[in-house]
């Protein structure tokens, strides 16, 4: 039980190639690099080969079911003991997040645990912009210092999110 | 004034420092602190008489 655990059931999913790659997202991925922040689930980004059609995740839900994960409650699958909530990974932004997803060891037995760059994490909190919630997420990334600017100008470049970036400073520092 | 501008400068300052020492903790001791926030929240919960939420294991 416990999160190394559900993170070894997620490599599992793309070992027996139920999915093509996953990654972890939302505050949970965050962590990863910035202070701890108070989450309930574990948002999972998941991705196909380009070949399958994806009409609904129940296939996943269906392997998760036959290797012995049935419990659903509301939104997530419990993954032994972890809320799990299955995303698509849908737009080019979040192709190219899932694609460049790094590996991190979670655990005492350092399971390898795939995860977005920060860079895309902060793109993608650029692109919704909630002020509850993204804006002080962007704040504590850039003043953790270990953003690699060059990286995000790329990535904000690329999917057009330069200006509201701007935006979203210009906000930042007005506070 | 002026004293307690500096001084709530240097609080902030220090908060700052703290949460980047926080941000470069390993992952496990992050899981952890989720963990302690989690049991925190659902004690509160609990106190006010809201439903609990689920409490994550390493």
């Amino acid at each position: 039980m416990g999160l190394e655990a559900a993170v070894a059931v997620l490599n599992r999913m793309v070992s027996d190639r139920v999915v093509s790659r996953y990654a972890i997202g939302g505050a949970f991925g965050a962590m990863f690099y910035i202070e701890p922040i108070e989450t309930e689930d574990l948002d999972v980004y998941v991705d196909f080969p380009p070949d399958q059609v994806i009409a609904s995740l129940e296939p996943i839900y269906a392997y998760l079911e036959s290797i012995g994960y049935s419990e659903r409650r509301g939104i997530w699958v419990i993954i032994e003991g972890i809320p799990v909530q299955f995303l698509p990974v849908a737009g080019p932004l979040l192709e190219e997040a899932a694609r460049q997803a790094v590996n991190r060891p979670v655990g005492a037995g350092g399971t390898p645990a795939s995860v977005f760059r920060e860079e895309h994490l902060i793109a993608l909190a650029v692109s919704l912009a909630r002020p509850d919630k993204d804006l002080p997420r962007i704040r504590q990334f850039l003043a953790g210092r270990t953003v690699d600017s060059k990286r995000l100008a790329g990535v904000l470049k690329r999917h057009k999110l330069a200006e509201k970036y701007k935006s979203v400073l210009k906000v930042l520092r007005g506070r | 004034m002026a004293g307690r501008r500096q001084l709530l400068q240097k609080a902030l300052r220090e908060k700052a420092l703290w949460r980047l020492e926080r941000a470069r903790l390993p992952m496990a001791e992050k899981v952890r602190a989720l963990i302690r926030m989690q049991t925190m929240a659902n004690e509160i919960r609990l106190a006010a008489g809201r439903p609990l939420r689920t409490v994550w294991s390493e």
